[in-house]
């Protein structure tokens, strides 16, 4: 369940970079996930909708990429 | 032609990406969901430092023997009480803070409710009830949970991942996130080896595997098997 807790960490930061570039919805992210970072890409893909719930990330889908070693890394994501 | 999508517009070299009217726009973002936590951890480790502290965090499974390692460590080993403090996570009770306590060593609970791991800053907070006056090891022994605790720093210094000989020596090659956070393994309950299939050996070359070069110690709370060795990697600092 500790994904539910980077799943917020994850809406907070893609939040505040839609505000800087003055658009309104996400419509995808685009993760990096680390196959030893310790963070399981099911679970953070169930957490997601009730963490996004309610903001602009609501309706956003994720993109998940394994990668080797212990990053979980926002790496972009579309906006509209 | 933009060389980068093939759109048509004019080639922009200074620009990779930009807008496409009616399009979806791509703002690259290159953060890790971890910097909140691990900016908190590092100014807590920082503090700490600059207190004379330095924290050790103890991680396994429920049972592993964490509790029990820290009873030993200031029980035979002579450890000086009033220089270690122990913040212990726990889902409930205060059970291990008091089994702490009874050492003379300061505790505090963090009772985390349906929350699996200690983070940087629910340490901070354990810390405000916390006197480190004249302490120079602040122990953190995290939930009792071979998953959950592996990402979140919670600024201590080195990482002692526990393993006991009941739980089975697959368990780094299974829960290999924990081991490569780590600093050091201990294989706990040595006592009990006769009784169970386990391989030490197996158990470390699995750890190893995760975190390259990972010192491994082999202990028994109970009887004190291996606790100089322990003793002696713990006095060797971070």
């Amino acid at each position: 369940m500790h994904e539910a807790r980077l799943c917020l960490s994850l809406v907070d930061l893609a939040v505040a970079h839609l505000a800087d570039a003055s658009r309104e919805r996400i419509v995808a992210l685009h993760l990096e996930v680390g196959e030893v970072c310790g963070v399981v890409p099911e679970a953070l893909e169930g957490a997601f909708p009730i963490c996004a719930a309610g903001t602009p990330a609501a309706d956003a889908v994720l993109r998940i990429e394994r990668v080797p070693g212990r990053d979980l890394r926002l790496r972009e994501m579309e906006v509209t | 032609m933009c060389g980068t999508c093939g759109c048509g517009r004019p080639d922009e070299p200074a620009v990779r990406r930009h807008d496409h009217p009616g399009d979806a726009r791509r703002i690259a973002v290159e953060r890790s969901l971890l910097e909140e936590n691990d900016r908190r951890a590092e100014a807590l480790r920082k503090r700490l430092a600059e207190r004379g502290v330095e924290a050790v965090g103890l991680l396994g499974g429920p049972g592993a023997g964490k509790t029990a390692l820290l009873e030993a460590t200031f029980q035979r080993l002579g450890a000086d009480p009033a220089r270690e403090a122990v913040v212990e996570g726990d889902c409930a009770t205060d059970l291990d803070a008091q089994r702490i306590a009874a050492h003379g060593v300061r505790a505090v609970q963090v009772a985390t409710g349906a929350v699996c791991h200690l983070d940087a800053h629910l340490v901070e907070h354990a810390l405000a009830e916390l006197d480190l006056a004249g302490v120079s090891r602040l122990w953190i022994e995290n939930v009792g949970n071979l998953v959950c605790p592996a990402p979140f720093a919670c600024g201590e210094s080195r990482r002692v991942v526990l393993v006991s000989v009941t739980e089975g020596d697959d368990k780094p090659e299974k829960y290999p996130a924990m081991f490569a956070a780590a600093d050091c393994l201990v294989i706990s309950k040595l006592d009990l080896l006769p009784h169970v299939e386990f391989d030490p050996e197996r158990c470390a070359a699995g750890a190893r595997r995760a975190k390259p070069g990972l010192p491994v110690l082999a202990v028994s709370s109970r009887t004190g098997q291996g606790l100089a060795d322990w003793l002696a990697w713990l006095g060797g600092g971070a």
